[in-house]
């Protein structure tokens, strides 16, 4: 009365359609979340940099928030919050074209824009103030010495740590789950229900998520390798 | 250290010894007693809960294992189990009935037995009062929110093939998605999508059931095993629940005409739950 372990029943037909599905959906969750985020990321980061104080201030709150609250209740907020003080027009609209991508993307590229943001910051605030001293000095103005100076070194500083967001952001794709976006966790959930099979749902879902992983990390390493600052 | 051990053994051995069950027929067992100890829920209105009045059980389970007790011509004893624990309650001898919501299942009946049903609820697919949906065939195409892992997920992909089943982590985020317009649909037991409308406030949009039934889950008794004469009891004091109208009037008090709930009643005191499960 053993369990057999036995992959033929989920590596065909309509359960491997549902994870081949949830595998595209995690995919598109991933990279435009990470796109808006990494974008967001720069704005903040030269928002963050003006001297005015409350800029500097909504910005801190926003990181903050971001980073002390969990995500899965980031996205909660989103999803169930954000509809009651949208007009019911709209709520209608945004249910009928898939809401649920829509605010996980929202949610988790804010969450990711927070922390790529504090990452920059560490870059730029790890180079020494005497370096812009000697660029202007040299003639440049602030621009200038930004564009030629410190930034080219600060964003090889913030890479390794940007990287390991990347890998962050791809396993937390996951909690997206939990507003009913049928990325390849839920599908694993959804298949292991209808087939019993729990071992083989998620044994197949969790190598998926581990050649994944694996792939950030070793272009991580690849990239880190090649810009690593040589001098400091 | 050694003694702690001897003494800890002791005790253990003695509360072995208080609580050895005879596997001898238990109707004997509960009339030499005097006493017939159901396990009831105390947190399921109007089936069984804590009548805030009195601070004592109530319910329609509650009064039907205590009709049942008097049939029997002992005793009713009421023990609270919960659900995730109800059935070892039973096996190990703590009742020895269950009276709680106990609906019949094929790795259950390896563990206990089942009388017939004395109770069977209709799941219904609910939608806000306000939409346009009328019939169970309209939500082709639609979204229905559903909780993870729930039976009616299955059943619902059968009944209405086309439509897109969401689920959520817990039945309240179930029910906001349907408040928020997310999903058009959820599924809910009669007498627990009244008690969501009710507990939820007056300020909620009213929701609707659809008449036709998703499926109706029957309910009865449960026993050790091992006991053949008790269960044939059970079941003719069941049958006869039918026959004299006492069963209806039960059945009025707590669920259907002279109750908020208003449920009409579609199935016969008795009859065996494993019919309910026959595709």
């Amino acid at each position: 009365m053993g369990y057999q372990l036995d992959f033929s029943k989920v590596l065909q037909g309509e359960y491997l359609d549902l994870i081949l599905q949830g595998l595209q959906t995690t995919l598109i969750l991933f990279a435009i979340s990470w796109v808006i985020g990494l974008v967001l990321a720069v704005l903040l980061t030269v928002v963050r940099a003006i001297e005015f104080k409350p800029t500097q201030f909504l910005v801190a709150a926003f990181v903050e928030y971001h980073r002390n609250v969990p995500i899965l209740i980031q996205l909660f907020v989103w999803y169930f919050g954000f509809a009651v003080v949208l007009p019911e027009a709209v709520n209608d609209y945004l249910n009928d074209v898939g809401a649920e991508i829509g605010y996980a993307i929202v949610a988790l590229a804010l969450n990711k824009a927070a922390y790529m943001s504090e990452d920059f910051r560490s870059g730029l605030r790890s180079i020494h103030p005497a370096q812009m001293e000697a660029a202007r000095s040299i003639g440049l103005n602030y621009l200038g010495a930004m564009r030629w100076v410190i930034l080219p070194q600060a964003w090889r500083l913030a890479l390794p740590a940007l990287l390991g967001q990347t890998l962050i952001l791809f396993k937390g794709t996951s909690l997206a789950a939990g507003i009913g976006v049928a990325e390849l966790s839920y599908q694993a959930r959804y298949v292991e229900e209808q087939s019993f099979r729990i071992f083989e749902a998620y044994g197949l879902v969790t190598a998926i998520y581990m050649v994944i992983s694996f792939a950030i990390m070793w272009g991580s390493s690849i990239l880190s390798t090649r810009y690593r600052l040589r001098v400091k | 250290m050694r003694l702690k051990h001897i003494l800890a053994a002791a005790i253990f051995a003695g509360a072995a010894g208080l609580s050895t069950i005879a596997s001898a027929e238990q109707l004997n067992d509960i009339k030499a007693a005097g006493e017939l100890n159901c396990g009831v829920l105390t947190n399921s209105p109007p089936l069984g809960f804590q009548d805030p009045k009195t601070r004592e059980p109530a319910g329609y389970e509650i009064e039907i294992c205590q009709m049942l007790a008097k049939y029997l011509g002992v005793t009713p004893k009421l023990t609270a189990v919960s659900p995730q624990t109800r059935m070892a309650e039973l096996t190990q001898g703590r009742v020895d009935i269950l009276s709680s919501l106990l609906s019949y299942s094929k790795q259950r009946a390896e563990q206990v037995d089942f009388s017939g049903a004395y109770v069977a609820e209709d799941f219904n697919f609910v939608v806000l009062d306000k939409s346009d949906i009328t019939k169970v065939d309209d939500l082709a195409g639609q979204r229905i929110g559903l909780v993870k892992g729930s039976v009616l997920i299955p059943l619902t992909e059968k009944r209405v093939p086309d439509a897109r089943v969401l689920s959520f982590e817990t039945s309240a985020a179930s029910f906001l998605a349907l408040q928020q317009g997310k999903v058009k649909a959820t599924v809910y037991r009669y007498s627990e999508g009244k008690a969501v409308e009710r507990n939820a406030g007056a300020d909620i949009k009213a929701l609707r059931f659809l008449d036709e039934p998703l499926l109706s889950m029957p309910s009865g008794f449960a026993f050790r095993k091992g006991s053949p004469e008790l269960v044939k009891a059970t079941n003719t004091f069941l049958a006869e629940l039918e026959t004299s109208g006492e069963g209806q009037k039960l059945y009025d008090k707590w669920l259907g005409k002279d109750s908020e709930l208003k449920a009409e009643r579609k199935f016969e005191f008795g009859k065996p739950q494993e019919s309910w499960f026959k595709e």
